[in-house]
């Protein structure tokens, strides 16, 4: 076999390979938005359908006034992740640049939010609730807020702590003999500077709160309910209903997959910022 | 200098205050919680009742049942994903026609969320309706993939789908830093593909290698969102992992007292290895 033919064969095999681990990966999503296109009847045929008749019923009943307000918990989830997302950006690109240019008592606080990340939340999420009671808290959206805000400092930190080591320091020195003061300096040179990075660190704190159920679930029971925790509704003692389940997945699945596509790259750096340095 | 350090320290006042305010302030409340016997009926007036809660956490064999599920789950699972994620991204140092799009459709299940994967898993393995289960059943010969007999295999492998685009990915990234002389080298002296991958690329990955599975460790130990979403720890206690035995006593029983000792038994048991983590990746940013 000459060495053209050998290359081309590996080539196949390769990608073979690769459709079967993306169809092994990826056959749940997908069957479950078929799922949500199928009629009750179709959904209960055995053995099941892949080929029918699509019907949107399923989004109408999700999204109409049914038994449960699922436009207000999308609505829910899209307000509590811009919110959080954009309060982490405000506390962490400060401590992020007070940890790269003077040491000390910021390794502590950088210190303290990696340990967060890996500490046991249920740890957090039964005092917190009970606190929460006491305050009258339970049931608002800012409650969630706050504790989004919180999960999503350890990464966002990171991210910036990265973001602001590439920075070269020439232009705050040259900022700060022209006379400007540290906070100057942060809104008028290092933000500007920081826009593509403070973008997708956004978008990674949208997808984490937006993800989150524990918090979102404990906290919430009426008012302030989100998309993640809604989708279980659907089962009740009586019934399940599979069709709505499903369509109501792929609704609250829709923002963060369109991340995938649209944002992968700083996506991929957000997600391994943990552990891969560079 | 006083100057600068008084700035760095207000630079770093906002985090802090979110710190204090919403995670060592709970801690400590829950800290002090977990030696009083509190329950939703004399939450506003505890008894104090000492070591009580952690001498009856250890006692029952419940709370030990748990941790070992939570450690087999966990030893299992990272050794799957750790396996087929460092496999897959070697397959992906090459080139093929439509890598980027494959790249993408691989890591779209780590974008979704745990509950969400678990609830859609629920209706995809279900005994009657399940269309996975059914195109499994012909592997195990019955659809009742949540029953006793699968239940364990079936929530690995839905872990797996969810959470092992993460080792692949941070594996990727890692072994696209691998210098290419190295791998010409191996070539040059004989080595085929496998053997470069054992000798040469897995050593000079080796610090990234350790944090990923140190912290896919952690991470799967905790799980709890996808099997509370799918099984919710059943049939009975069968799949009930650290995670879900303190949401049950806090929740379900309101035991709080209990459950938070229980949480702060296990963030012990957790702090040598997380500290280590943190030791290990923060190290890198100076």
């Amino acid at each position: 076999m000459s060495r053209k033919q050998k290359k081309r064969l590996s080539t196949i095999f390769t990608v073979i390979a690769v459709i079967l681990i993306v169809i092994v990966l990826d056959i749940g999503l997908i069957t479950n938005v078929l799922t949500a296109f199928k009629s009750p009847f179709t959904i209960s045929s055995t053995p099941p359908k892949w080929i029918f008749k699509p019907t949107l019923d399923n989004f109408r009943n999700v999204l109409g006034k049914g038994s449960f307000d699922f436009r207000l918990y999308l609505w829910n989830s899209f307000i509590i992740a811009v919110i959080s997302s954009a309060i982490a950006i405000v506390l962490t690109i400060p401590a992020a640049y007070s940890i790269v240019r003077y040491h000390g008592v910021g390794d502590v606080i950088l210190g303290s939010t990696m340990l967060l990340r890996l500490a046991p939340a249920l740890a957090f999420a039964i005092p917190v609730f009970l606190i929460f009671n006491r305050f009258k808290l339970l049931d608002t959206k800012i409650a969630i807020i706050f504790m989004h805000t919180l999960f999503i400092t350890p990464t966002s930190l990171l991210l910036f702590i990265g973001y602001i080591q590439d920075l070269p320091k020439e232009i705050e020195e040259a900022a700060s003999i022209d006379g400007a003061n540290t906070i100057q300096i942060l809104t008028r040179v290092l933000i500007p500077v920081l826009l593509p990075g403070i973008g997708s660190t956004a978008i990674l704190g949208f997808i984490t709160s937006w993800n989150e159920y524990l918090f979102s679930g404990i906290l919430s029971f009426k008012n302030s309910i989100t998309a993640t925790v809604g989708t279980s509704f659907f089962i009740t003692s009586y019934a399940v209903e599979w069709g709505n389940m499903a369509a109501a997945i792929t609704l609250s699945t829709i923002p963060t997959a369109l991340f995938i596509f649209i944002a992968q790259k700083s996506l991929v750096k957000g997600m391994t910022a943990g552990s891969v340095k560079g | 200098m006083k100057k600068k350090k008084i700035i760095s320290l207000l630079l770093l006042l906002p985090l802090t205050i979110w710190l204090v305010a919403f995670a060592l302030y709970p801690i400590l409340y829950g800290l002090r919680l977990s030696l009083f016997n509190a329950r939703i009926n004399n939450i506003e007036n505890p008894t104090f009742i000492g070591l009580q809660n952690y001498i009856k956490l250890f006692s029952n064999s419940e709370f030990g049942q748990a941790l070992l599920w939570s450690l087999k789950f966990a030893i299992i699972c990272t050794f799957i994903q750790m396996v087929l994620g460092i496999l897959i991204s070697w397959l992906f140092q090459r080139d093929f026609p439509g890598k980027g799009l494959a790249t993408t459709l691989i890591l779209m299940p780590m974008v979704v969320a745990p509950f969400l994967m678990g609830t859609m898993f629920r209706l995809l393995f279900n005994e009657s309706v399940g269309p996975i289960a059914y195109l499994l059943s012909g592997l195990t010969g019955t659809t009742a993939l949540l029953g006793m007999a699968w239940v364990n295999p079936t929530i690995i492998g839905a872990d797996t789908i969810n959470r092992m685009p993460f080792v692949f990915i941070n594996m990727y990234s890692a072994m696209q830093g691998v210098p290419q002389e190295l791998l010409e080298a191996a070539t040059m002296d004989g080595a085929n593909a496998f053997q470069k991958l054992i000798h040469v690329t897995i050593p000079t990955i080796s610090a990234i290698f350790g944090i990923t599975f140190l912290e896919k460790l952690l991470q799967s130990f905790l799980i709890f969102e996808l099997i509370f979403a799918m099984t919710a720890g059943g049939p009975g206690t069968f799949t009930q992992s650290v995670s879900i035995f303190i949401y049950r006593r806090a929740f379900q029983r309101s035991d709080y007292g209990m459950a938070c000792a229980a949480s702060f038994a296990l963030a012990l048991i957790l702090l040598v290895p997380s500290l280590y983590l943190v030791r290990r990746t923060t190290k890198g940013d100076k």
